[in-house]
């Protein structure tokens, strides 16, 4: 039950509900009346949607495009594009009843509908009489026609008005010139009505985005016995990989993101994905990442009965001319990228980083690091920059700081609990925020002046003072803050 | 016969002395001994200005948190030490068992000429398996380390690293010149221990000594030279 401005009506029903006769988005007043030992719990639309989400993901056993109906809630269902995938489970039927087997087995009732537009099947499934109903290719107005209206996805009020006129069927509704019927529906419902009906007919396509971006490099195989060991899940991705390489050879690219997906029997899945700091097609080395990473790390629960490898992200590789005098640098490059790899697939992509440059005024933003894959190659330093140390505290940490003149470098600093004399200093260094670029930041961020100072023993430091001291009315007083070292 | 004992014993003596040849980078572990927080941007800065110039990587591999508290490798500081910043790599796994395991990676792979670690409990087999991977590599090692460690260690040299107080200013006499450190070899398998005040020279990206070496360190002759205002004695690095 849900709760409307109309009050709480029904929002989904269990068969036994059905069968007393309630009816979905009745209110539960009236409900309540038809059948007093009305048991209701209230919707949680959002996990619903997650749990539909995640039967979208396994479906993709059957076929790479699956998406999710757009139907409001109580009305979820899938569209699966079964389109070239039919022979690999002995045909069209045969696939059909694997499915409706498949869901069956991990406890979701559903109802199926096979046809040429996503519009018929959505009305086969939903109004046919049997739990399939398929309609042969080029037949799909033929299945259609006995079906009531409300099979076309249509508002309630629209399918009122036209029951109204004694249009029932989608039969009787396809005979109507196109003309009138538009006639009849001023508003936006009368494009809504014939958009639907062109839909269902195929008269204009209708498109679907998949809930997984579709990747052209996929190699799936479906196991007769779920398999529970992860070695020989390993060994089998091996196979998969074997198969992807050759793919990805066939048209020169290389895959720089790589997702293991299990279909475990109680209908979730199972996902392990590694990212590649350059493009790879080497069967070896792809399988090795995973190595790496561990299969164990796949919750094979019960089994699983079907694995699929994708590459959802490739790159164009150029196949390599191997010289017998082979460049160093190339060489580097590769087991460079090898090494980037095998660490980012065990410790993750947030352990593996490398320097990345960016015009900011902060230093430490100025100089980041971020996924080594991920990264551009870093550029030249700027060269007319002041010192900067070669370790940065990120983020600064404060000190306490005593200068002889106001807006000197400080004589005394105490830094994590030991007080330090300053010998040497040299500055400031004045860095101020981006007057152009307005930040929003509430407090304001203050100008830094950066201090390059010795203390009596010879280690270095990079302090900085924020805020000036030509402060304005009700700003804080200036604070000094460490933030790196120098060799 | 006679003659050949004093002769063995004066090629000893000349092989054993600690002179600007111990600087150079060598194959296979180093331990690097670091006093207080600011001493670690020493022992930082004297490893990878003997990190050959070569186009290979220098990694950093230590425990997340301890980039948290000793800070981060910053390539616009590394930089003025020779090594630009498309040769940084910085792993930081969560456990210390972890960033072992990606010190041997990185070692192993021939990717990189220097990979300093900052691990406290290495045992004895892991820095064996380090100085191993770091020899067949022809890479250097270095675990950089806030106290000696009590366990026995493979490595080949334990360095011990302060800062000093650095060279005069050419222009400020009130400002920090070229970077100074003291450098103590401690432990060494294969050459003579000593102590140098050792200048890193920011224009030829070069380590030169500040002073005379202590122990069986260089000829007077050579360290009255460089008085003089010679040659400094200049480390091919």
């Amino acid at each position: 039950m849900e709760k409307t401005t109309a009050g709480l009506i029904l929002h989904a029903l269990t068969p036994a509900a059905r069968a007393a006769g309630l009816r979905l988005y009745q209110s539960h007043a009236d409900a309540r009346a038809m059948v007093p030992a009305l048991v209701s719990a209230p919707a949680e639309p959002e996990r619903a949607k997650k749990a539909m989400r995640r039967l979208a993901g396994w479906m993709e056993r059957f076929s790479p495009f699956v998406t999710l109906d757009p139907s409001p809630d109580g009305l979820e269902g899938l569209f699966v594009d079964l389109t070239g995938g039919q022979h690999l489970f002995g045909g069209e039927a045969a696939m059909v009843r694997r499915m409706l087997a498949a869901l069956e087995r991990v406890g979701v009732p559903a109802r199926l509908g096979v046809a040429d537009t996503p519009g018929a099947a959505w009305a086969l499934a939903r109004y046919g009489v049997e739990r399939i109903n398929a309609a042969a290719e080029g037949e799909g107005r033929a299945a259609l026609a006995p079906l009531p209206v409300a099979a076309l996805r249509l508002s309630p009020k629209t399918v009122q008005l036209l029951n109204r006129f004694g249009l029932r069927t989608i039969g009787s509704l396809a005979g109507l010139p196109r003309a009138a019927l538009a006639r009849r529906f001023r508003d936006a419902d009368a494009l809504n009505l014939l958009q639907r009906l062109d839909q269902a007919l195929g008269l204009v396509t209708e498109p679907l985005i998949p809930v997984t971006a579709p990747t052209d490099y996929r190699a799936a195989a479906v196991f007769a016995e779920p398999m529970t060991n992860p070695e020989a899940v390993g060994l089998a991705a091996g196979e998969l990989a074997e198969s992807l390489a050759l793919s990805l050879e066939a048209d020169g690219m290389g895959a720089r993101r790589l997702r293991l997906t299990g279909y475990r029997v109680d209908g979730r899945m199972t996902r392990l994905e590694v990212r590649l700091a350059s493009p790879s097609r080497a069967a070896k080395h792809l399988i090795r990442l995973f190595r790496d990473k561990g299969f164990e790390h796949l919750d094979l629960g019960f089994g699983i009965d079907a694995l699929a490898l994708s590459a959802p992200v490739t790159e164009s590789l150029k196949p390599k001319q191997v010289s017998v005098l082979a460049d160093p640098g190339e060489v580097q490059a590769g087991a460079r990228a090898a090494l980037v790899d095998r660490l980012a697939a065990r410790l993750g992509d947030g352990a593996v980083l490398r320097p990345y440059f960016r015009a900011r005024w902060k230093p430490e933003a100025a100089e980041n690091l971020v996924a080594f894959g991920l990264a551009p190659e870093p550029g030249a330093v700027e060269a007319d920059l002041g010192p900067r140390p070669i370790l940065m505290f990120d983020p600064p940490e404060p000190i306490e700081a005593i200068s002889e003149l106001p807006d000197g470098a400080p004589a005394l600093f105490t830094w994590r609990r030991t007080q330090r004399k300053v010998a040497r200093a040299s500055g400031p260094e004045r860095l101020a925020p981006e007057w152009w670029r307005e930040t929003g930041a509430r407090p304001p961020q203050r100008p830094r002046d950066y201090y390059r100072l010795e203390d009596a023993e010879g280690a270095r430091f990079w302090v900085f003072r924020e805020g000036l001291y030509a402060q304005a009315e009700g700003e804080r007083p200036p604070s000094w803050w460490m933030h790196g070292l120098f060799p | 016969m006679d003659l050949a004992t004093p002769l063995a014993a004066d090629c000893g003596a000349l092989k054993r002395r600690f002179d600007m040849t111990a600087f150079a980078p060598t194959r296979g572990l180093e331990e690097v001994c670091v006093g207080d927080a600011a001493g670690v941007a020493a022992g930082v800065g004297f490893l990878v200005a003997r990190a050959k110039a070569d186009r290979r990587l220098v990694a950093f591999v230590a425990p997340r948190h301890w980039f948290h508290e000793r800070g981060r490798p910053y390539a616009h500081g590394l930089t003025g030490l020779g090594v630009s910043a498309d040769r940084l790599l910085v792993i930081a796994p969560k456990t210390e068992a972890e960033s072992l395991w990606a010190l041997e990676e990185v070692l192993r792979s021939g990717a990189a000429t220097l990979a300093v670690g900052a691990v406290e409990g290495a045992s004895l087999v892991a820095t064996r398996r380090l100085d191993m991977m770091a020899r067949e590599a022809g890479a250097m090692a270095a675990l950089v380390r806030a106290t000696p460690s009590r366990d026995l260690s493979a490595a080949r040299r334990r360095w011990r690293l302060t800062p000093a107080p650095s060279a005069v200013h050419p222009w400020d006499r009130r400002a920090s010149g070229s970077a100074r450190w003291r450098a103590v070899l401690e432990r060494s398998r294969d050459g003579a221990l000593g102590s140098a005040l050792l200048e890193f020279d920011d224009e030829t990206l070069r380590l030169h000594l500040a002073d005379g070496l202590a122990g069986d360190g260089l000829a007077a002759g050579a360290r009255a030279g460089q008085a003089r205002g010679g040659r400094p004695a200049i480390l091919a690095a």
